[in-house]
């Protein structure tokens, strides 16, 4: 028996994802779908946030995948990769999610994204730069929420997630062609916006500006 | 002069492009000012791109799912089964009666589903069945502890499995329990 927990024990702990979801398909296997979730959380919940620009809800949202790709993992071809049905998961309820907000904004005008709730940079940078930092990325958040969703799931993929155009090609089933295009049609609009929201430095800013003749 | 198109462009930006299309793309930017400037542009915007940094840890916030106590209580229950394994092996028996017992642990192994279990269980009783036809006529009376051992295992096992099961209807129901933020 010594023996046969010896063999068994190097497969049972570094399996492929693929294995692991083979392995919830055929056993129900809670096991191996806690590992499956446990190496995909942060990625999916970092797509959420980038999707939905809201850190909270992308939380919650995350947890919905994996209930959803558990609910769905017959769903799942053997012969795919199983990040490729991941992210497709997570970007439809992504798109869902953004489709709510769209509705409910319809009813009130506020603001969709919670300033306070923006990732702070690291502790290395002085309080001054921090907050710098942490404006460009607020800058980089309201621009990436307003460029066409599916812009922007290129660019979270690719940018963000380092996925080659070919993968992201899989997850949307279109042609690789048309990614590489949304993403240099993605990258101009970005560019647009960027300088759109990027604040005036303190310098020039309003205030003092006021009272001088232009 | 011909210009690369712009997908073209997006491979090289991120380094997709194979040695001989990117040195071809190389040599065309540096004769070709707007390409060069176009590059330009985008990576500018790519650099600008990574200001955005997502939530680095998790917060801490009630109603959470924890994903790696299913994995646990699987764990668990294959050690205690692979235990009670072990412990029924070091026993010698009377044939008959240990078959029955381990029928009777493959009967609750069956009704909790599953299939993995029950075929560890076959295989061990093909097993320690082959043994005990060199160990038929040794004594009995080992025979009501490991009776009681392999009972607690499949108790065991089907208390985790149960557990796990619980766990997996608790997180299929999970997306009509999430609170939807108003």
């Amino acid at each position: 028996m010594a023996r046969t927990i010896e063999q068994l024990l190097p497969r049972l702990f570094t399996p492929s994802d693929e294995q692991l979801i083979w392995r919830v398909q055929q056993q129900d296997d809670a096991g191996a779908f806690g590992e499956l979730a446990q190496r995909w959380e942060i990625p999916i919940r970092r797509l959420c946030e980038r999707m939905i620009g809201d850190p909270h809800k992308a939380e919650d949202l995350a947890q919905e995948v994996f209930a959803r790709v558990f609910v769905r993992r017959m769903e799942f071809e053997p012969d795919g990769k199983f990040s490729t049905f991941l992210w497709r998961v997570a970007l439809n309820l992504c798109y869902d999610e953004l489709r709510r907000r769209q509705r409910r904004a319809e009813f009130s005008l506020d603001e969709l994204v919670d300033d306070d709730a923006l990732a702070l940079p690291g502790d290395e940078l002085s309080p001054s730069a921090r907050l710098e930092e942490q404006e460009r990325g607020q800058t980089v958040r309201t621009a990436l929420q307003r460029l066409p969703e599916h812009y922007r799931a290129v660019v979270v993929l690719r940018h963000y997630e380092d996925l080659k155009f070919r993968e992201i090609a899989d997850v949307l089933a279109i042609p690789e062609g048309t990614v590489k295009s949304r993403m240099s049609e993605a990258l101009d609009q970005l560019a647009v916006l960027l300088k759109e929201f990027t604040p005036p430095a303190p310098e020039s800013g309003m205030r003092h500006k006021q009272g001088i003749c232009v | 002069m011909k210009h690369p198109s712009r997908e073209e462009m997006m491979s090289y930006l991120y380094d997709e492009l194979e040695s001989e299309p990117r040195r071809a793309l190389e040599r065309h930017l540096e004769e070709c000012a707007p390409c060069r400037a176009h590059l330009a542009e985008w990576r500018s915007t790519t650099r600008q791109l990574d200001a955005y940094a997502a939530a680095p840890a998790r917060t801490t916030r009630p109603g959470r799912q924890h994903w790696a106590r299913p994995a646990l209580a699987a764990a668990a229950a294959a050690v205690v089964l692979f235990a009670g394994f072990a412990l029924g092996r070091s026993s010698s028996v009377s044939h008959a009666e240990l078959e029955a017992a381990t029928q009777d642990v493959e009967a609750r192994a069956l009704a909790a589903g599953r299939a993995e279990a029950q075929r560890q269980l076959q295989q061990f009783a093909a097993d320690v069945g082959k043994r005990l036809d060199t160990l038929q006529a040794q004594q009995s009376d080992d025979y009501a502890s490991l009776r009681k051992e392999l009972e607690t295992v499949a108790v065991l096992t089907e208390a985790g499995f149960r557990q796990t099961e619980n766990r997996f209807v608790a997180l299929a129901d999970m997306p009509t329990t999430v609170p939807t933020t108003p």
